[in-house]
């Protein structure tokens, strides 16, 4: 019979066994943060930041707190939110109580036009009056070709980053209206005795019903619609006595002038705007100012039978190989059912020759194990008695290993005693090649759920990588199955080959799962680059460049 | 990984004497939001989940951080009684903190994260492992997916799956208390629940995990 002593020493051994690299919080607080946005603005010398999913989230759990219940779906609410999705421009403005506070304040105010851009200022208080003056405020802004964040741990610093396009703002905009909406779904009745006008409209008063149904009903909420069956007030009140006190109220605005230069970033003279690498932003061209290439379907890459290439689908592999990266690249578009256009942002050769490179690139990711010298011996012999073949095949035709190129320029960090090399002449040039073996495993690009560019540990920027589960068993499978054995000696050493070159080669230490880093001397551009055609997928026919004008337009 | 008790350092008593920033409660019965603390002179103190929650509703990502701490490794035990794989236990744990952080201002009693956190990665867990069956039975053959052997908590299996099946809150406390190493005060600061009230749990839950292991040899 264990005794609960016995129980918890058990306990604890399962807590002290659990490692350290056994939490998530980093991979899940990473996953949280690449979503949405945002810069900041600071009211004095206090700058707090906030993400763009935060103040969304703060809006609706604000509106949550006091609109509370759901309730059935009924035709005011339905034509409310109907009202709100064919407005060109929302306005919403957001006032709550604070402690100590006799009238509301303002707590956010956020602004949306429909394919332009997005703002949200939301100020923070202490929960003491006499702190107003340390009001902090937090502007996020967005338009369709760029987004501000603030910068982390730097004051008077915003980043400046590719804009997702404003769609998934969209989202949280109609989120926060449904907030406010939201009792609406309740039982509601028309309530003329505190009809009001508002900027000279008429406003027809609703209340809900319950705050009616008693006499000592303590709260209640009131939402006035214009004559269009807009939601352009919602309020909620509490009873003091006799009288009805507004505690939090929100409004709306449908269609107000704001255009593109509202969404443009005003930050003051103090503030430095950076990029994702922290070095102060470029300032990029709008429109394209380079050249403009046309490239067409290469007949040689249709295989016979099939008819149509998916131009849409080319069209977008083409952008975000180009433009899925840390800058925009080149527009893109259809010119017919065979070609498309590419204009480029910027008139430099490097760019140019980045655009040749991404059109190019068979955007491939594989990871091999490559031949070790003690137990792939017999293996190696035989590849190095045969200096003319690529590949070694077993008596059923299935290949067993094969030599694969390493990466011009990279070969100090990836040839080592215990891997077969060779060398090739390839014109005048010398290609060094390393024996992989197969493996049941085949751990490909086609498993990536994402490849995104980071900075590793000692800050050079690198590849990292998210596998779907499927690819994280598989993978995880491929890297436990080859980890370094101490007692015999033996090291095994990963090749992550990217478009049929081996970048990398590291030796597997511990099981690898769902995630991972490619590091080598890589530029930061070269990253990029690769991440976004490891993204972007393969291309569904080969593209040759036919034309090619000097200047856009 | 360090004590989630401790991670957390501390918040100053008196909200305004100090110049740094602060945690404080911006609504009445609102939101509550938090910042890092630069002012030395404070108190120690534990978040409970229902303030971390509110902060985590009202945007504060570093809440958010600090409740994937608290509950990282119930919900991975959790998941792996149905998934029988740590590695897919973490993924199903990872999964269900996104779908939790996304669906949180949905969570009506920010109390009761806990167990509707827990509910959520058990729902998920399930999920995977349905996927995961369809998936083996499409690609046999291929023996690349099985990797149970070399899962770590193998020694663990029983107590994990004991643990598992405790009801949510006390899966919660003794996970805090033994694994993490959390005192009953900071576990009862952390629930908002009286520490006499923890102490039961853990004595009802240490019995239940005594009941059900005395069968099988460690």
């Amino acid at each position: 019979m264990k005794s609960p002593k016995d129980i918890e020493k058990v306990l604890q051994d399962f807590g002290r066994d659990w490692s350290s690299d056994g939490s998530i919080v980093d991979r899940v607080m990473q996953e949280i943060q690449t979503a949405p946005v945002v810069a900041i603005l600071p009211n004095r010398r206090n700058i707090i930041m906030k993400s763009l999913v935060g103040l969304a989230a703060s809006a609706a759990i604000v509106a949550l707190l006091w609109w509370g219940v759901l309730g059935d779906k009924n035709s005011l609410y339905a034509q409310v939110m109907d009202a709100a999705h064919k407005a060109r421009t929302l306005h919403i403005t957001y006032y709550g109580q604070l402690k100590g506070e006799a009238e509301p304040v303002k707590i956010f105010e956020s602004w949306y036009e429909n394919g332009v851009g997005f703002r949200r200022d939301q100020c923070d208080w202490r929960d003491n009056v006499e702190h107003r003056a340390s009001r902090q405020c937090t502007v996020c802004l967005g338009n369709e070709e760029s987004t501000w964040t603030p910068a982390k741990d730097r004051h008077n610093t915003v980043m400046r980053s590719r804009s997702r396009g404003i769609a998934q703002e969209t989202e949280q905009i109609f989120a926060s209206i449904d907030q406010a909406a939201r009792g609406l779904r309740n039982n509601v009745q028309r309530y003329p005795e505190v009809d009001q006008t508002f900027d000279g409209q008429p406003l027809k008063a609703y209340i809900n019903r319950s705050a009616l149904s008693s006499k000592t009903t303590k709260q209640r909420e009131l939402y006035y619609l214009d004559q269009q069956s807009r939601l352009v007030r919602a309020v909620k009140q509490e009873r003091d006595g006799d009288r009805w006190n507004t505690t939090h109220f929100s409004t709306i605005g449908y269609d107000e002038p704001l255009g593109t230069a509202f969404f443009q970033p005003n930050f003051g003279k103090e503030f430095k705007i950076v990029d994702a690498d922290g070095k102060p932003a470029k300032s990029e061209p709008t429109k394209p100012e380079g050249p403009t290439l046309t490239y067409e379907v290469d007949p040689k890459s249709e295989r016979a039978g099939t008819t149509t290439i998916d131009m849409d689908k080319v069209l977008k592999v083409v952008d975000l190989r180009l433009n899925g990266g840390v800058e925009k690249l080149a527009t893109v578009r259809k010119l017919d059912d065979r070609r498309i256009e590419v204009a480029l942002m910027r008139r430099n050769d490097a760019d140019r020759r980045r655009v040749e490179r991404q059109l190019t690139r068979p955007g491939t990711l594989e990871f091999r194990i490559l031949a070790n010298n003690k137990i792939d011996k017999a293996l190696i012999e035989r590849a190095q008695k045969e200096p003319a073949a690529t590949e070694m095949l077993d008596s059923s035709g299935k290949r067993l290993a094969w030599w694969v190129p390493v990466k011009a320029g990279l070969e100090g960090g990836i040839v080592r005693p215990e891997v077969a090399k060779r060398t090739k002449k390839v014109g005048n040039r010398e290609v060094t090649e390393i024996l992989v073996v197969a493996d049941p495993c085949n751990v490909t690009g086609d498993y990536l759920s994402e490849a995104k560019l980071q900075l590793d540990p000692f800050g050079s920027p690198s590849v990292s990588f998210t596998f779907n589960d499927a690819g994280g068993k598989l993978f995880g499978k491929l890297t436990g199955d080859h980890l370094a054995d101490d007692s015999t000696g033996v090291s095994y050493v990963l090749g992550i080959i990217i478009d049929g070159e081996i970048f990398s080669a590291p030796t597997i230490r511990s099981k690898i799962g769902s995630t991972g880093q490619i590091t080598g001397s890589f530029n930061e551009i070269e990253v990029s680059d690769i991440a976004a055609a490891l993204n972007a997928g393969n291309l569904p026919a080969r593209l040759r460049l036919v034309a090619e004008l000097p200047h856009s337009n | 990984m360090p004590c989630p008790c401790l991670s957390w350092t501390c918040v100053c008593p008196t909200v305004g004497k100090n110049a740094g920033k602060f945690l404080s409660q911006i609504l009445s019965g609102g939101a509550l939001l938090y910042g890092a603390f630069e002012n030395a002179d404070c108190e120690p103190f534990m978040p409970s989940t229902e303030e971390l929650v509110k902060a985590a509703q009202a945007g504060e990502i570093s809440a958010f951080a600090e409740l994937v701490r608290r509950y990282q490794r119930a919900a991975v035990i959790t998941a792996h009684s149905v998934l029988g794989d740590f590695h897919l236990a973490q993924d199903a744990a990872q999964e269900a903190f996104l779908h939790a952080h996304r669906m949180l201002n949905r969570l009506r009693s920010a109390a009761a994260f806990g167990p509707w956190l827990l509910r959520i990665v058990r729902r998920r867990a399930i999920r995977l492992q349905r996927a995961r069956r369809a998936e083996r039975t499409g690609t046999d053959g291929i023996d690349c997916a099985a990797s149970e052997a070399s899962d770590w908590m193998e020694p663990y299996r029983e107590v994990a799956r004991e643990i598992a099946r405790l009801p949510e809150h006390e899966r919660i406390v003794v996970v805090m208390r033994y694994m993490d190493g959390c005192s009953v005060k900071d576990i009862a600061d952390a629930t908002g629940r009286p520490v006499g009230t923890v102490t039961k749990q853990l004595s009802r839950a240490i019995e239940r995990l005594r009941g059900r292991l005395v069968e099988t040899p460690s």
